[in-house]
């Protein structure tokens, strides 16, 4: 994952979009996941926000990328996030980067699963799993 | 009609994960009448619960009004099972923030 700000807040998805098609034209739209967060604009209740009429005018977006390898995931993120800066659009004055970096690197997280199954089972007796018995011992 | 905030009203509005794809909800109160005020006017029924997280009721798992704790739960199903690409409140710890400006009319 990697983090970037930007300013101009409404009209950060501008960016997002760019991105993500960047990536794509260098790797296709499949194999990988791309997770833009914009940290500002919703970011905790989406659309169960009951305040987005309020807008930032300055925004923390959170690039995910998730694949089968690290290096790929490594590689989609850091493309995203460096578009992002580079990224070319029409309201864009500035021609030196389009946002601002904390860092320019992509910060590992550990490997991780998907949650697929749910660990769990109807029974019409709840102790049916647990055979409880009583014996005698030392006696 | 004059009103309170339930965030007023309330000692305590939390929300937590209830397994890996439910988050459950507890609204607690300081003392019997309020929380009785509240709960008989309505504003966390099902149908209630149900405007405030634009969601279906078939998206209630559980719903309690529990005397004895003076508090009001309900558990709702995720968007995504905790964790998931693309989740953003993996412990479910501030998805109550819509409950907070939620009018009580006063009795």
């Amino acid at each position: 994952m990697s983090l970037c700000t930007i300013r101009r807040a409404h009209r950060a998805g501008d960016w997002a979009g760019w991105a993500r098609q960047q990536v794509a034209e260098r790797f296709g739209r499949a194999g990988y996941e791309l997770h833009f967060t914009v940290y500002g604009r919703n970011a905790i209740l989406g659309e169960r926000e009951p305040l987005k009429e309020r807008q930032a005018h300055e925004l923390g977006i959170v690039v995910q990328g998730i694949a089968p390898t690290k290096a790929v995931a490594k590689e989609v993120c850091m493309i995203a996030t460096r578009q992002m800066f580079y990224a070319r659009l029409p309201q864009v004055k500035g021609t030196a980067g389009g946002v601002a970096f904390v860092l320019d690197e992509v910060m590992p997280a550990s490997p991780a699963y998907r949650w697929t199954l749910n660990h769990t089972m109807r029974l019409d007796d709840p102790l049916a799993l647990f055979p409880t018995f009583v014996t005698e011992a030392g006696v | 009609m004059p009103s309170r905030k339930l965030s007023e009203l309330a000692k305590t509005i939390r929300s937590k994960n209830a397994g890996v794809d439910k988050i459950t909800f507890d609204i607690i109160f300081p003392d019997r009448a309020t929380y009785d005020w509240v709960r008989e006017s309505g504003v966390l029924s099902c149908a209630a619960v149900c405007r405030i997280f634009d969601i279906d009721a078939a998206e209630i798992t559980d719903h309690v009004e529990f005397d004895l704790a003076l508090a009001i739960k309900f558990t709702i199903y995720r968007r995504m099972p905790s964790g998931s690409p693309g989740d953003v409140d993996i412990f479910g710890s501030q998805q109550y923030g819509p409950l907070l400006d939620v009018n009580v009319p006063e009795g």
